[in-house]
């Protein structure tokens, strides 16, 4: 620890002027009463000052620390794995209840990712193993999600929104390649959709994904348009239906 | 020199012990302060806490003082060292009646252990610190005049190692000219003429390390020897005349 010396030149009220042996005067705060004339040894003002901000910096860098690694909420991916997500969705913890969900875990990072990217890359890997063909009816990934305060309703709703998501883009991605397999590339597929037909999207207060299968379907048969072969990714289907607003004949 | 120093202390307070004992009453009072400020930090070390005059431990000086009056002899060494000890130990005996501590008991018989070489560093180093708060309180006055205090000196005084040992070359310099040094006191300005064109001083630290300077300069001086090692730089070489005339 870095430490003051030297003579006290002046004490008033916990505030003294020392002189360090370099010549300089320096301003100390100190709880002990000082003598004029007597030698003091302990820590600067400035040092107490630095020593106070790294505390505090360590204290938020703990604090911080606890609170992104404590779960807030458990959600729970078909029956094979289920997830301990923080306050900002995401995935701090990660526990497999079944063989299948094991061997997800061993193949995958799912430590640190938002719930969206975790849950699109468990169903990519479920669909992965079960092998599935691209149009059939894909197997059913119930979703939950289970806050440790029950009345965060808000919370549940939004990991069980992104949890939507996150399956969605899995079925995407899982559909684009099954395209690309049987020689229709997304952008070759453009015919599938010559209306420009809106697309159905899941309903936003649905609370287990794909519970429903004719919904999947829906999801499953939309045409390629929107699926992203690098320049369009991230594109929400519905908001650029929204934002083409409604389409003349003439377009296509 | 305006204020003793440790010697100087020591000198006075024997000459007037024994002016006392010859039967000057008044001669006491020469010495009485410094007496009063010694016991008190003597008592304040063997406590192990700070003791104002006003304090009940601090009670025992005067009877103490007057005791070791009448007892002392010049064979007995230095005046300063038979009270220091005499007040020490009433002072262990008082704290011994108040209370029996295990702390206690373990502090008194380190101190019955003390050796002599010790004891005597002890009560040097107490007078050492009254005669440094002598010529800091020397040296406040001093500043006074320049309408100076020292809280103004630490807002003032150089962060930077090496400013700090230019702005201490500058004061020396001006110390040890009698023409420079007398220019300061009389006009309360720094000569930074001759110390630019003479000297090759930085005109900016003159500027604004002026309060420094002058402090450092009064200390010089005024030859306040306690605090001159505080405020002298490093020699340079081939700079061995700054350090032999100081």
């Amino acid at each position: 620890m870095a430490r003051i010396k030297g003579v006290v030149m002046e004490y008033n009220d916990g505030q003294a002027i020392i002189m360090t042996p370099q010549g300089n005067f320096e301003r100390i705060k100190t709880k002990k009463p000082l003598e004029v004339g007597e030698y003091y040894y302990g820590n600067s003002a400035t040092m107490q000052k630095r020593y106070a901000m790294i505390a505090v910096l360590l204290l938020a860098l703990t604090l911080g620390t606890w609170d992104f690694f404590a779960v807030q909420a458990y959600a729970q991916v078909s029956s094979s794995l289920e997830l301990g997500v923080n306050r900002w969705n995401r995935v701090v913890m990660v526990r497999p209840l079944d063989a299948k969900g094991a061997t997800i875990l061993r193949e995958s990072n799912l430590t640190g990712q938002r719930v969206e990217k975790a849950v699109e890359i468990i169903i990519d890997k479920s669909l992965n193993e079960e092998s599935l063909e691209p149009h059939s009816a894909p197997a059913k990934f119930p979703l939950s999600a289970q806050p440790k305060d029950k009345r965060n309703v808000k919370f549940k709703q939004n990991i069980e929104k992104e949890m939507n998501k996150g399956l969605q883009n899995a079925l995407k991605k899982r559909n684009s390649h099954a395209d690309i397999n049987n020689g229709k590339s997304p952008i070759n597929n453009r015919d599938a959709n010559p209306n420009n037909e809106k697309i159905k999207e899941l309903p936003k207060d649905q609370p287990k994904g794909l519970k429903n299968n004719n919904k999947s379907d829906t999801v499953n048969k939309r045409p390629d348009k929107y699926e992203n072969n690098g320049r369009d990714k991230g594109n929400n289907p519905s908001k650029s239906n929204r934002s083409a607003g409604p389409q003349k004949p003439g377009n296509n | 020199m305006i204020d003793p120093g440790k010697n100087a202390i020591n000198d006075l307070v024997d000459k007037c012990v024994q002016r006392f004992q010859a039967g000057e009453e008044h001669a006491l009072d020469e010495i009485y302060d410094y007496l009063v400020q010694f016991g008190l930090r003597v008592i304040a070390k063997t406590c192990g806490k700070y003791i104002d005059s006003g304090d009940e431990e601090a009670a025992i000086i005067p009877d103490v003082i007057l005791n070791v009056l009448d007892k002392y002899s010049s064979d007995r060494g230095s005046f300063m060292m038979y009270l220091g000890q005499a007040i020490k130990n009433r002072t262990i005996d008082e704290l011994r009646k108040k209370k029996r501590k295990p702390g206690l008991v373990l502090f008194r018989k380190e101190t019955e252990y003390l050796t002599k070489a010790i004891e005597t560093a002890f009560f040097e180093d107490i007078i050492d610190d009254i005669a440094r708060k002598q010529e800091i309180k020397t040296l406040a006055q001093l500043l006074a005049q320049f309408d100076l205090t020292f809280g103004m000196l630490v807002d003032g005084s150089p962060r930077q190692a090496r400013t700090r040992e230019e702005a201490q070359r500058a004061a020396l310099i001006i110390a040890q000219d009698q023409a420079l040094s007398s220019y300061l006191m009389d006009k309360g300005m720094l000569p930074h003429k001759i110390l630019e064109e003479q000297y090759h001083v930085n005109r900016n630290i003159l500027d604004r390390y002026r309060k420094y300077i002058i402090a450092t300069v009064l200390i010089h001086i005024n030859d306040l020897g306690y605090l001159k090692p505080y405020v002298l730089p490093q020699p340079r070489r081939g700079e061995k005349w700054l350090e032999s005339k100081a």
